[in-house]
């Protein structure tokens, strides 16, 4: 659970500068309904970024699954395990 | 004495048990015959055929066993003259057919059939055998994918199917956007490197051989308005896309937008290729593919991937809209009633149309097993 805070805090940097919005605040919940701009578009730039930063590989499965941030972080932490 | 050039045969049979013929045949990664089948050995393993005539559309058929008890699986990727055929999985009992396209049969010299076994297994033996080939069978293939289509049962009602996951499963091979808007429309947000994009056959034949290798070349991109402060369309010139962007000219910095495109476009061929073998979707096509050598020609590209492709052909013919046809095994074809119109294609969509032919063909494939039923 620690490390997924962890995740999670840099997540909301990774948000942060992709959307070049300082102001997001990311929760488990948060979901593209919540952003505006998250788009299919965005949600791969996303995916691009967190596989580069944690030198991880998402299938096509996992990729189209991950609707939340929540997603992201459980994710993210079952691919640093 | 001159020699005698013997006419190209036009079916050819080989039988690899003891007495058989398959000695004139494999080269290397054979052992010799059992009482009725023979062991390919190793990675590779080589049959040279003789010439076969053209002008008729031939059907390769191999009958192939696993060993018993299976050990691991092995697939057979499958070459006939240097090109790709398709992968063959062993299934006991069960024969596995692949259509050789025109002009891939050698007419007037050896063909080679070349079988590629990076698996090849089989750990109580130290010989590597790997499958137990039984006959091979090269035979003119008459039949018609349109001869007697069978219609899947047509689904009355699509309020009990949970829409978004329905429409999930399919996945665009482009010619329009108009499978795309339409999931959209109903929530379902399929990744796919075609979804809102425009390909003509010719080039979506070339990015399938070529797995769309070296689509995210910068130097090949571009994004273009048509009109000041329009959408941004991106245009990809190795594989000839055009695609929707969704991004108006002046609101975004076109020079590091296009560096991310180029990038989502890698990614996206990435997800695309791992689509396609690992069967993971109902690919579309909507609108041209035809003619049945143009179809079976698709199909067969796709099944390079994976064996269990899936094609889904979409037609315009307002008698059958909604209407789903099973071709063949994996081939299916399905009507609109129209098409939308290229000027305005969201208030133009047969979404109704639509809805029926994913939910029925979804439901097919859910009594198959081929999905979780809805």
């Amino acid at each position: 659970m620690h490390r997924q805070a962890d995740i999670l805090t840099e997540l909301t940097e990774l948000f942060r500068e992709i959307f070049v919005n300082d102001e997001i605040t990311l929760t488990p919940q948060t979901s593209a309904a919540d952003l505006p701009g998250w788009d299919s578009m965005k949600h791969i730039e996303i995916i691009i970024a967190i596989e580069q930063k944690y030198a991880i590989r998402f299938s096509s499965r996992q990729v189209e699954a991950l609707r939340s941030v929540g997603d992201l972080v459980a994710a993210i932490d079952q691919k640093l395990t | 004495m001159n020699a005698i050039a013997l006419a190209p045969a036009t079916s050819l049979l080989v039988d690899f048990g003891h007495g058989g013929n398959s000695d004139a045949f494999t080269r290397e990664g054979w052992r010799g015959g059992e009482p009725r089948h023979r062991w390919s050995v190793g990675a590779r393993n080589v049959l040279v055929l003789p010439p076969l005539a053209g002008g008729r559309r031939l059907a390769l058929t191999v009958e192939c066993d696993p060993p018993h008890p299976p050990s691991v699986r092995q697939d057979l990727a499958l070459e006939f003259n240097g090109v790709a055929l398709g992968v063959l999985q062993p299934r006991r009992g069960v024969p596995q057919r692949f259509l050789l396209p025109d002009g891939l049969v050698n007419n007037a010299g050896d063909n080679t059939l070349v079988c590629l076994n990076p698996q090849f297994a089989n750990p109580a033996d130290a010989a590597k055998v790997a499958l137990a080939w039984r006959r091979l069978e090269v035979a003119p293939d008459d039949s018609t994918l349109f001869d007697q289509p069978e219609l899947l049962p047509e689904l009355k009602d699509v309020a009990a199917i949970p829409l978004q996951a329905v429409l999930g499963l399919y996945q665009s091979l482009g010619q329009n956007c108009e499978l795309g808007i339409f999931q959209r429309r109903y929530g379902a947000e399929p990744i796919g490197l075609l979804r809102f994009t425009s390909i003509f056959p010719d080039r979506l034949v070339h990015g399938l051989r070529a797995g769309f290798a070296g689509v995210e070349a910068a130097d090949q991109l571009s994004l273009v308005a048509a009109r000041p402060g329009g959408e941004l369309m991106g245009r990809q010139a190795s594989y000839g896309l055009s695609y929707h962007t969704f991004k108006l000219e002046g609101a975004v910095d076109v020079a590091a937008m296009k560096t991310k495109e180029a990038q989502r476009l890698g990614y996206l061929a990435r997800l695309f290729v791992e689509q396609l073998e690992n069967d993971e979707k109902i690919f579309v096509r909507r609108g041209d593919f035809e003619a049945e050598g143009e179809i079976r020609a698709l199909h067969q590209l796709l099944r390079v991937y994976n064996p269990r492709a899936r094609l889904l052909l979409v037609q315009e013919a307002a008698e059958r809209a909604g209407r789903v046809e099973r071709l063949a095994p994996d081939l299916y074809r399905a009507y609109l009633s129209s098409f939308a119109d290229p000027a305005d294609v969201p208030a133009t969509i047969a979404y109704e149309d639509w809805l029926k032919i994913c939910a029925t063909l979804y439901l097919d494939q859910a009594a198959l097993g081929r999905v979780a039923p809805a």
